[in-house]
């Protein structure tokens, strides 16, 4: 009921002091999400303006703040340096958006609306992809598209010369990198609004004359195209925060994005905190208008999204003779974003160093990498302090935005406060987040720096958002009246939450448990600064590997972690799958 | 009031969006005596259900009193709002709200479970929990998960719970209205039944006059938020006092003319159409009339006679003369769509009365079958 009753609310007012009042109104309720508030304002305010004040701030060479300045916005104003990152940013993360899209929603379209052969094959590949560390997988690229890699090699042996074909280390090498390394997400979400689209109205527009192309053209796109722009708009804002592919090709390859720069400059030494807070507020103002922009587009696609009927299979679409020709397609996919890279990693995993693709090499293939990897106590304490700060922020995540969900989605008191503290994160990059946190962590009274905790309570900050979605969308699918027959038995409020509301609602809660469990397991971004010699977490310390070049050990550490996280996310897409299929991330 | 019965006073629950009224309840007013099967009937959203989760507790009302058996649950004026959930209330809602992770038993002994009055022992609740299955014939299904049943099944269940811990009131919200017509006609009856067996009271909220008219003693009109008429089935539908209501509740012909003369509540006047014809009706109680004033006449369709006038011979009694303009046959009855001067009438006629297209005839009906209403 969107109507309020004003005068409902004068009279309630008036009743207050004698507490006095229905039991879902007043009471208990009130007092969680008064405490849920403050939990929430502590988490995600504090970091924004710890930025902002650091930005301001006068810094000495010792990290004494002495203070008021502009200084850090005037250099930034005045640095040539800083329209090239910004134009670097914008060139890549747009440029990288069109290719996944490109390749996701091609391959979305065949597989969820026609007869193609190899679907499964598609959704492996998106299911693999989910598992995989960036680290990783941006890594096999390198090996693949490098001097050594088999690419150059066959150039070098069809040409006879010894030059390359392709440099990844170039802005045009992080673009492809970056588009193949989100298509299979591009995929999935693309893959759900075409099957939840209704069939009905492309035939109803051929039952009314319109050829095939006429269909597609004037009503498949042109329903599909606000889905399509929201989701654009969303991988573009992602590839703005993106930091492994700007981080490993980028910074060797000397073509700096914001993400890298602000990295690069809390790494010097001694450490430019100024231009980094600096750069992460222009980050942060950036992505808030982006979120902006893409929450009015989202609003629009759910409206076309409602005219869909529901539990309505599409007919697929008649490829003919070119079913042959779709197959293919998808094998290509499937060999170029997954089976390339990952035999690109058995072999580095098998080779004790990077060597090129030859018979010769094959002499040398030996386990002694997997070994090294399963037997040095370093590699268990990575896994240990991973699974540790995941499984921390996944439940911790979904135990605040479970309650501030019901208290959002049931516009119970608090709800819309709670609904916006809890999303708030969303215009944190990964990389600005981790200048805010660390930050933080050096001004607390008690010592917090380079203990696990620290990266737990980043990543929960972090990832509270998507919690709040899986949450909210929960619980607008359990009917109201479940928990008003609940109360009307004779049950309190608590009662009601715990024994209705919590058990109904712990598939919604336990998909958002994974996805966050999935993210954090591989993040890097919000890690990569805050991680100390007690405290690394695995995608850290992968980059350490590669750029130690130990790419042997990085490659079978890397397997091994993808099949445990593969087998996890098997079981988050299953879940995902049965529920909701709304939700970009 | 004595017994479980209701005593609704002024409730009044506006809900307003920023600019205008959206909806709600202004001033209902009514007493139910013990074991009554009250209706409210409307079109949706009239205010019925707002009406019926206000006495539920499920809303906080503007303003009002709200009484059962003798306890106040709801008072403005005092500031008593006792939670809904310590006003021992069934309640059967109009989704069912089955918790679909738990048994049928589960479902049906929660509120035993969770009361707050009163402890129950394990054995009291297995009690009392087959007790309200075997009442709604579900006996056999206890162990069965909620997620297993049809939807008479679950209608079966709600009503279960609603009734076991043996409620002073009963409110049923649109119930019948997800089930499939026949099952529909089948449950109506049992749940009457069921009611008169408890002998709970009990308020229904439904937009179906079908179902109003044969389970209620007391039948409550909403409209557009005012409770319009409050009556027995057969004087809402013999004696509407409105438009809204003689025109909701089944079909009626509105013939609209001028009062001969002037009359008092419940009497007979004389009403006559600009043509000239004049025929009897009968005024509603507040309907007292003045000479000359416009009224409109509701006469129902199966309250009419239909015969053909022949050349020369006189027509006698209570009606009036027209031409037949269409005609129907629909097995049960045959309709008749006759034109009067101005307005067509209709009648449900004798389906083996043949009559045609272009015959003139006369409409019969008797005094108390034409109700002069308020506009």
């Amino acid at each position: 009921m969107t109507a309020t009753s004003r005068a409902g609310r004068a009279v309630l007012r008036t009743w207050l002091p004698s507490g006095r009042i229905l039991g879902g109104i007043g009471g208990p309720v009130r007092v969680l999400a008064l405490v849920l508030i403050v939990l929430l304002a502590l988490l995600v305010i504090p970091p924004i303006l710890t930025l902002v004040e650091l930005s301001f701030s006068d810094i000495g060479l010792d990290g004494t703040r002495s203070g008021f300045t502009l200084a850090h916005y005037r250099d930034l104003a005045g640095d040539t340096d800083f329209i090239r990152v910004l134009f670097n940013t914008v060139v890549f993360a747009a440029s990288a958006t069109l290719i996944s899209l490109l390749l996701g929603g091609t391959l979305a379209w065949l597989v969820e609306r026609t007869n193609t052969p190899f679907k499964r094959l598609a959704y492996l590949t998106a299911i693999v992809s989910l598992g995989t560390p960036y680290v990783l997988y941006v890594m096999s690229w390198l090996y693949i598209l490098g001097r050594a890699g088999p690419v150059n090699q066959l150039y070098r042996w069809l040409s006879g010369g010894s030059g390359v074909l392709f440099d990844p280390y170039t802005l045009t090498g992080m673009i492809v990198v970056e588009g193949f390394l989100w298509s299979p997400l591009v995929f999935l979400l693309m893959a759900a609004s075409f099957r939840m689209a209704n069939a009905e109205m492309e035939e109803a527009a051929r039952m009314n004359g319109a050829s095939v192309f006429d269909t597609i053209r004037l009503i498949s796109l042109r329903l599909a195209w606000p889905a399509i722009l929201a989701l654009a708009m969303f991988v573009f804002i992602r590839n703005i925060e993106s930091f492994e592919v700007p981080a490993l090709i980028g910074i060797p390859g000397k073509v700096q994005v914001l993400t890298t720069d602000i990295y690069l400059a809390v790494k010097e030494f001694p450490p430019q905190l100024g231009h980094a807070a600096s750069f992460s507020v222009v980050m942060l103002v950036l992505i808030a208008v982006l979120i902006h922009f893409y929450g009015r587009i989202a609003r629009q696609a759910d409206r076309y999204a409602s005219i869909t009927g529901k539990g309505f299979r599409p007919r697929p679409f008649d490829l003919g003779a070119a079913r042959p020709v779709a197959g293919a397609v998808i094998v290509v996919i499937f060999l170029i974003v997954l089976a390339l890279p990952l035999m690109a990693l058995v072999w580095m995993a098998l080779t004790p160093y990077v060597a090129p693709v030859t018979l010769a090499g094959m002499k040398t293939l030996s386990l002694h990498n997997f070994i090294a990897v399963l037997t040095a106590p370093y590699y268990l304490t990575l896994a240990v302090n991973t699974l540790l700060v995941s499984v921390f922020a996944a439940t911790t995540a979904m135990l605040l935005t479970g309650l501030a969900g019901w208290l959002a989605a049931r516009r119970r008191f608090g709800g819309r406060i709670v609904d916006q503290l809890a999303t708030v994160p969303l215009i944190f990059p990964g990389i600005v987040l981790g200048v805010a946190v660390l930050d933080m962590s050096l001004r607390m009274p008690f010592s917090i720096y380079g203990t696990v905790w620290l990266i737990g309570f980043a990543y929960l900050i972090r990832y509270m958002p998507y919690g709040m979605r899986y949450a909210y969308s929960g619980v607008l699918q359990l009917h109201r009246e479940l928990e008003e027959a609940s109360e009307a038995s004779g049950a309190g409020v608590l009662q009601t939450l715990g024994r209705i509301t919590a058990p109904l609602l712990s598939p919604a809660l336990m998909a958002g448990w994974l996805f966050i469990f999935l993210i954090a397991s591989r993040e890097l971004s919000i890690a990569v600064l805050l991680a100390g010699p007690q405290s690394q977490v695995i995608a850290v310390a992968m980059l350490d590997l590669w750029q130690n070049g130990q790419a042997g050990e990085l490659s079978a550490l890397g397997l091994l972690w993808t099949v445990l996280m593969v087998i996890v996310a098997s079981i988050f897409q299953y879940l995902e799958r049965r529920g909701s299929t709304e939700t970009f991330g | 009031m004595h017994g479980n019965g209701v005593t609704v006073e002024n409730l009044r629950k506006i809900y307003v969006t920023s600019e205008q009224i959206a909806g709600g309840i202004h001033a209902a007013n009514f007493n139910l005596p013990e074991g009554t099967f009250f209706t409210l009937l409307g079109p949706s959203g009239c205010g019925k259900t707002t009406t019926l989760r206000c006495i539920a507790g499920l809303e906080q009302p503007d303003e009002g009193r709200i009484e059962v058996g003798g306890t106040t649950f709801f008072d403005a004026d005092r500031g008593i709002a006792v939670p809904l959930n310590r006003r021992g209330i069934g309640m059967v809602f109009q989704s069912y709200a089955i918790w679909p992770h738990m048994t049928v038993f589960e479902n049906v002994s929660f509120p035993l479970r969770v009361a707050k009055d009163r402890s129950y022992g394990r054995e009291e609740i297995r009690a009392l929990s087959e007790k309200a299955l075997a009442t709604v014939g579900l006996d056999q299904f206890a162990d069965r998960s909620a997620t297993r049943l049809s939807g008479g099944q679950q209608q079966r269940v709600a009503l279960a719970r609603a009734i076991v811990r043996e409620p002073r009131l009963l409110l049923l919200d649109e119930p019948l209205s997800n089930l499939d017509a026949s099952l529909r006609e089948t449950m109506r009856q049992e749940l009457k039944r069921l009611q008169r067996q408890i002998g709970v009271t009990t308020i229904y909220v439904t937009h179906d006059q079908a179902e109003a008219f044969e389970m209620s003693d007391q039948i409550a009109v909403i409209d557009k938020g005012h409770v319009v008429q409050i009556g027995a089935p057969e004087s809402i539908y013999f004696r509407p006092k409105n438009i809204f209501v003689a025109s909701f509740v089944g079909n009626t012909n509105l013939v609209r003319g001028i009062a001969t003369g002037k009359s008092g509540n419940n009497a007979a006047t004389t009403v006559r159409l600009p043509s000239g014809a004049a025929f009897r009706c009968l005024t509603t109680d507040g309907g007292a009339l003045n000479g000359g004033s416009a009224v409109t006449v509701s006469i129902r369709p199966e309250a009419i006679a239909v015969g053909l006038v022949k050349a020369g011979a006189s027509t006698t009694g209570n009606g009036l003369e027209g031409v037949i303009s269409d005609v129907a046959f629909l097995g049960n009855m045959r309709r008749y769509e006759i034109r009067l001067d101005q307005t067509v009438i209709t009648a449900n006629s004798d389906p083996r009365q043949t009559l045609g297209i272009g015959d003139r005839v006369f409409a019969r009906f008797d005094l108390e079958d034409a109700i002069v209403l308020a506009e």
